[in-house]
């Protein structure tokens, strides 16, 4: 064997080593989050924004009595208050029986907004409405994501 | 042959090696403390979750007990109390349902443990406690809702505003005069009876009072001053099948900087390391 057999197989080994090394080192520092306060911040928008639909009188403006019974009304109020929320955030608002939660009685999606994002926020309340001298329970859900 | 090690290659060898092994564990510890970092913000959210949880149940359980209030603390002690009596349904059953269906479906599709616990609200009588100072008692099973001191408090002013939906048939007001001024706005909604109005004073140390009767054995009255409760008090009662709609503002005397505002109701809650067994809140 010459001396260049032996420096390049020495060389060969001792790249391999340094470059195994730098790509675990490069793993490592790549499973690092930094975004976990736009988790936060994308939660908190969804839920204030359901707060102040909630506490406006959006939600209850949602639904009418209609005979001995509560029903759904017009969307408007409450496409209103989602109107207003900030141009970087989308919603879908679905309300549900207080009976029977997973049907859903009540459906409205921001406007400009379609499903597509990795990242959902999904913020749940009760709601009661109360029209003349009747009573019902619902639960409401707002998604949230970013355009 | 064996050949000769030379020294500075061994060094050389021996430094890239303490290079390499420290990049690999400096980089595990960035990562590690990058794990423990989002781990806190994320936990962090877990308080105001609880916090929004018990804001939402105490907004809607106001509404089945029917009334609104607003309390301002700073300087004297304002509270707005507007309601409507009788409430049209069965508000223990009401109560009831709505428990039923937090603990049973609602706590179920949120993150952590949730349980209300609404027997201070199902005995006929719904509380709300302003601080340790006031206490609003709605005895919805009566049709009578009371406000009184638990202290020290004096009612500065008074002023009423009634709306009722019917005619009424005569009406009976005493006042015991005093220094507390009392305004008083009675509506009837039949076009033909002159609204009643009164803008005077009274001692909050004894009873006056308003009562109007209608047809049918149906009445309410208003009592200012001197209650079962106690003095610097305020009530109404409805008897019968009236509606009754009413604002009062009360000033007492001694407010303070932080009053809160809570329902006589339990939640007990736990999400990740923080848990929570406190009143419903009105207003903190």
């Amino acid at each position: 064997m010459n001396k260049g057999f032996f420096f390049t197989v020495d060389s060969f080994l001792a790249l391999t080593f340094v470059t195994a090394v730098v790509l675990f080192a490069l793993f490592n520092i790549s499973n690092v989050q930094a975004d976990s306060w736009n988790s936060i911040d994308l939660r908190t928008a969804t839920n204030d924004a359901l707060i102040v639909m909630e506490k406006s009188g959006a939600l209850d403006d949602a639904f009418q009595e209609s005979g001995s019974t509560i029903v759904t009304a017009s969307a408007l109020p409450i496409l209103d208050d989602l109107n207003n929320t900030s141009q970087a955030y989308c919603f879908e608002l679905v309300i549900f029986d207080g009976g029977d939660v997973s049907e859903p009685v009540f459906h409205v999606i921001k406007p400009e907004c379609s499903k597509e994002s990795t990242e959902f926020a999904s913020i749940e309340r009760p709601l009661v409405v109360v029209k003349g001298d009747l009573i019902k329970t619902y639960v409401v859900r707002l998604g949230g994501w970013r355009k | 042959m064996i050949p000769k090690i030379s020294k500075k290659g061994f060094l050389f060898t021996l430094t890239v090696i303490i290079f390499a092994t420290t990049l690999i564990v400096y980089s595990q510890i960035f990562l590690s403390v990058s794990y423990d970092n989002e781990k806190s913000i994320i936990s962090s959210s877990a308080v105001g979750t609880i916090a929004n949880i018990n804001d939402s149940i105490s907004f809607n359980m106001q509404k089945i007990i029917g009334f609104d209030i607003d309390v301002n603390s700073s300087g004297d002690l304002n509270i707005m109390l507007s309601e409507r009596i009788p409430k049209g349904y069965n508000v223990l059953t009401e109560i009831n349902n709505f428990e039923s269906m937090l603990n049973s479906k609602y706590f179920a599709r949120v993150a952590g443990e949730h349980e209300l616990d609404s027997l201070g609200l199902t005995d006929g009588v719904a509380e709300v406690f302003v601080g340790q100072v006031l206490t609003i008692e709605s005895d919805y099973t009566n049709n009578k809702t009371t406000i009184y001191p638990s202290g020290s408090n004096t009612i500065r002013s008074l002023d009423l505003n009634v709306y009722v939906d019917g005619a009424n048939d005569i009406n009976l007001f005493s006042t015991n005069t005093g220094s507390t001024n009392l305004t008083i706005n009675y509506l009837d909604t039949n076009a033909q009876k002159v609204p009643f109005v009164y803008v005077g004073t009274f001692d909050p140390t004894a009873i006056s009072s308003l009562t109007y009767y209608y047809p049918g054995d149906n009445n309410v009255e208003f009592v200012f001053g001197l209650t079962a409760k106690g003095i610097n008090s305020f009530e109404v009662d409805v008897n019968g099948s009236i509606d009754v709609y009413y604002t009062v503002n009360i000033n007492y005397s001694n407010g303070a900087d932080y009053l809160p505002v809570r329902l006589n109701a339990i939640l007990r809650q736990q999400l990740g390391y923080a848990d929570a067994n406190t009143m419903l809140k009105i207003l903190n």
